[in-house]
Order: structure tokens, then sequence, then C-alpha cells
């Protein structure tokens, strides 16, 4: 049973078609990439599946329930997480903060228990912050919790961003290319990092990739789009021998040249 | 008579610092600047003045009541005038252009609910004036100070230490990636609203018992305006800063030059101030959002 699938789903931005009718199904537990020219709508999907763009046509469903038309935050609450290509984190929060706030959505506080201050409400206060805290420890970012973002460097961000969006206890995890800017020791932690944190969450994994060494160890089937439509899918293998990868891939080289 | 200056200062600077941080927390989350607070700072003052003078409430029930008036029109304000700006992605000046509609519509309400008379509040509190360090203060000033002080503290607080607070500095720093890790964007944004407006209510309320009511009364969130702009846009704290020395220079102005000038030469503070140093004294500008 898919946990995540698409069906001919399509995106269209007035005149321009980001998707057109890709479908992709993603198995309960396993780690699925995404990989394709810059431009070629990757991103656009996770856009879809976490609400942030409604789909022009086609439909997404989470474990057999309908995710188009509702709000992010409900996705989140649904159990979707993502991390971003340019990494989006808190500005003006501590390191603490940037996990607690994605911790907080599983307390569920109405508008009243805030303006009454009611006694389970610092309750909740002190579980989220424990939970926030066990998680950045997890990832071995305790010690710089009252750090901001800004001041750690390039590889600790996109780690914090992951901490951020495992607080969402999630059941899919969506990495929008997380080894990128990373170098090629942090990339093997990183590596080391998604499979070990997927087995203890259990975790589906969805990942947007460039780098072909993160995708060939972690990922054992791959989706392949270019000009937002889907042009091959299979093992790694598969796709890497797939001529229409290799022209789409060529392509971009010579047109970059 | 210096120190009695330097309080009442303090006191009017309170409740700019009350206006600047309530038009700030908007500006954090919306990036605009919603004047409809004048018209929620007008309505609240008079809401205030009928419980006061026609029902004979005393002052802190009076207070809760223009706290809780200008929570509650605040949130209508965002739901009418605001929210569906939001869900179409709309350009910050459409915000604009309907708080400033909103506050003029506020504002003309109650020019038809009281007529454009002045009113007095009645005599709320015991004693008129109390003496502090050899010179007589008087009392609004006293509560004023108080009542800013403790609200200023508190919200402080709310927003550094709870969740809710943390979930509002979120969606101030990146509002669709708030939304993302689970933040209900929309009850937050309401939430931000009602606090503000319960700025706006006390500082109504303030504002009525120490000058006359009438409808123009909200027009001081200029003054406001100003003082978060001294204090760097975006930056609570720095809105607190600016309140106050807004508050103090005024007064002092106002004692030496007289209340012709002291606004003439308010004005090209302000003025100086965008020119050298823009970013205010907090030295941030919210960016608008990419």
């Amino acid at each position: 049973m898919a946990l995540l699938s698409l069906e001919d789903c399509s995106k269209h931005f007035d005149g321009v078609k980001a998707l057109q009718g890709v479908s992709l199904s993603v198995p309960e537990r396993s780690l699925v990439g995404i990989i394709g020219p810059n431009g070629a709508g990757k991103t656009t999907v996770f856009n879809l599946v976490t609400g942030i763009y409604r789909p022009t046509s086609g439909t997404i469903k989470l474990d057999g329930k309908d995710l188009v038309g509702q709000p992010p935050h409900r996705i989140a609450a649904a159990g979707v997480a993502r991390t971003f290509q340019n990494i989006r984190l808190f500005a003006g929060l501590s390191v603490l903060e940037n996990v607690q706030t994605a911790c907080a959505r599983r307390h569920a506080y109405g508008f009243l228990d805030v303006a009454a201050c009611l006694p389970w409400y610092w309750r909740k206060e002190r579980t989220i912050r424990s939970e926030a805290l066990d998680l950045l420890d997890r990832l071995a970012l305790g010690e710089l919790r009252n750090e901001r973002p800004g001041n750690l460097p390039y590889g600790l961000q996109r780690r914090l961003e992951i901490a951020r969006a495992l607080a969402l206890r999630p059941r899919l995890l969506l990495l929008d290319e997380p080894g990128a800017g990373l170098n090629p020791g942090e990339i093997r932690e990183l590596i080391d990092l998604i499979a070990e944190l997927a087995e203890a969450f259990s975790l589906t994994v969805v990942l947007i990739e460039h780098r072909m060494e993160i995708v060939m160890s972690l990922c054992r089937w791959v989706y392949v789009l270019d000009f937002g439509c889907l042009i091959a899918q299979g093992t790694v293998d598969d796709v890497r021998r797939d001529p229409r990868v290799i022209g789409a891939y060529l392509g971009k080289e010579y047109a970059d040249a | 008579m210096l120190v009695q200056q330097l309080i009442n200062g303090l006191s009017l600077g309170a409740v700019y610092a009350l206006i600047a941080v309530g038009f700030g927390m908007i500006f954090n989350v919306l990036k605009f600047s919603n004047f409809a607070h004048g018209g929620v700072i007008t309505v609240t003052a008079y809401a205030g003045y009928y419980v006061a003078a026609n029902l004979g409430w005393s002052f802190l029930p009076t207070l809760a009541v223009a706290i809780l008036v200008g929570g509650l029109l605040a949130m209508l304000v965002e739901l009418v005038g605001f929210r569906l700006i939001r869900r179409r992605g709309g350009s910050v000046i459409f915000y604009f252009v309907s708080s400033v509609t909103i506050g003029m519509l506020l504002e003309n309400l109650m020019v038809i609910a009281g007529g454009p008379t002045f009113y007095a509040y009645p005599d709320m509190l015991a004693k008129a004036s109390y003496p502090v360090l050899g010179a007589s203060v008087s009392t609004v000033n006293l509560v004023m100070l108080a009542a800013s002080t403790l609200a200023l503290v508190t919200l402080t607080w709310v927003l550094y230490r709870t969740r809710t607070g943390v979930a509002i500095r979120a969606i101030s720093a990146d509002t669709v990636t708030a939304g993302l890790m689970g933040a209900n964007v929309d009850t937050l944004i309401g939430v931000t609203f009602f606090v503000s407006g319960c700025l706006a209510g006390m500082t109504g309320m303030l504002l009525g018992m120490t000058q006359t009511l009438f409808p123009q009364l909200g027009r001081v969130v200029v003054k406001g305006f100003i003082a978060a702009v001294i204090g760097g846009l975006g930056s609570l704290g720095g809105a607190v800063i600016g309140g106050i020395f807004l508050g103090v220079v005024e007064v002092m102005l106002t004692a030496t030059i007289g209340s012709g000038w002291a606004p003439v030469l308010l004005f090209l503070i302000l003025l100086s101030f965008l020119a050298v140093r823009p970013q205010g004294i907090a030295g941030v500008i919210a960016q608008e959002k990419a």
C-alpha cells in the first residue's frame, strides 16, 4: 500500500506548465528519490504535497486520504514534514525555538487556552521544551540550543532543518536537496544520518537530490522529471542507463556550456 | 518640576510605546503599517466612556471592557479587512489602503455615535494626584505608566516564553514555513490582532482619561508610528524605546518651547532619524518577504 500517491498531477502557473500529468507512488517505509535537471518541477511536487500550491488537476493522497485543498498546517498534522532547498529556518528564533515551533502542533491549543493561561497550558509548555531538547541531542545539536540559526555553519543548519521537520513526528519526510552545499565528508555523514533516522522514526522518505552519491546510497526507487514531465522511473541502475535521462542531463550541460 | 515633567513624559511615552508595540506586532506578522489601529483606539475610548459615564463602572472594570472591545474589534478588522487579501496573496499596498479605510470608517462611526462633541471621562480615581520625590504627579499619569509597563512586560513574556509566542515569532520570520511546521496561521494571526487590539483598548481608555474624548483621538496612532520608526520598525524592544523617547522629548519640548512648536520639532527629529539612521535605534529593518 502506497503511503503517498500522486495521480495525474498537473500544476500550471498562468501559461507555464510546471508539472504535467505526473503520477508517483511511494510505498510505506521506503526511500524514494526524485531527480532531474533544474526547473524540472521537483520542488513543485513537494509544494503540491505540502499544500503550498493546489494542483491544477489530479489527486494527491496520503494513506488513502485526499490532501488536495487542505491548508499546510493540516497536512503537517496528517504527518507530512519537509525541508527546503534554500534553508528556511526562522531567523529571529533560537535553535531550540525553531524546533519547538514544530513540536507545538501535537499539543493543540485553542484561543481560550492562551487567553486564560490555563494550567495545562504550562504543562504542555514544559513537554514541548523537553521534546525539542531530546531531538536536538539526538542530532548532536543540543549544545547549540541557544544559538541563532544564522550563526551555525551551513551543514548544521541543514541538520537543524531536519530536526525541526522531525519534531512534527511525521510519517512522510520530504527532503529538498539535503546535500546541497555540503562537502564530501558531510555528505557521508548525511547519508548515514538519513538512513539512521528513517529506521529510528519509521519514516518514509522522498528526497530531491542532484548528488548521485546520495541517491545511489539511499534510494531503492527513483523518479526522473524533466520539463514538468515524468520521463523515467526505476532503480538507480535502470534510470542511469535510460537514454532519455542521459539526454535530459546532457542536454542541460550543453545548454549551460 | 523636572521630576514631574519627567514622569509625565515617561507616562506619555509609555502610551506611545503601547501604540508602537500594538502597531509593530501587526507590522512584524503581515509587513504593513496598520493604520486601522487608530480607529480601534477611538472606538475603545468611546466604549470605555460609555460604561464609565452611563453605567457608572469603576476604573478596573472599565479598563477590562476597553481591552476586550479592542481585542475583539481588532479580530473583526482582520477578518473583514485583511483575511481575503492574505488568501489571495495581495501586495502590501492593499493591506495599507484597507487599514487606512477601516481607520476612517471607525472614526466616522464614532462621529455618528457620539457626534463631533468633546466628552470628558468621569473621575474614576480616588485621588487626583500623588506626591513623588517632592513633585505632585497626577494619578492618571502614574496609572498610565504602571498599566503600560505591566502590559509590555506581560507581552514580552508571552512572546518569548510560550509556544504561542514562539509561533507568532515564527510567523513573523516566515509565514509559509510556519504553516508547514504545523502552525495554524489563521488562528495565530487572529491572536496577534487580538493582542494588538487589547493594547489599543488600553491606549484608548488611558488617552480618553488624560485628554478629552473626540472622534479624532485615534489619530495619535501617527505618534506611535513615529515611535516605531525611531525605535526601528519590526523590533518590539525598539518600539518601547522609541515610544518612551518620543514621550519624554514631547513633554520636555512642550514645557520649554510650547505646544505650538513642539510637534514641529518632533517631526524634524523624525525626519533626521530617517535621514541619518533609517534602521532606527534598534537597528533592524524587517524586510519584505521574498
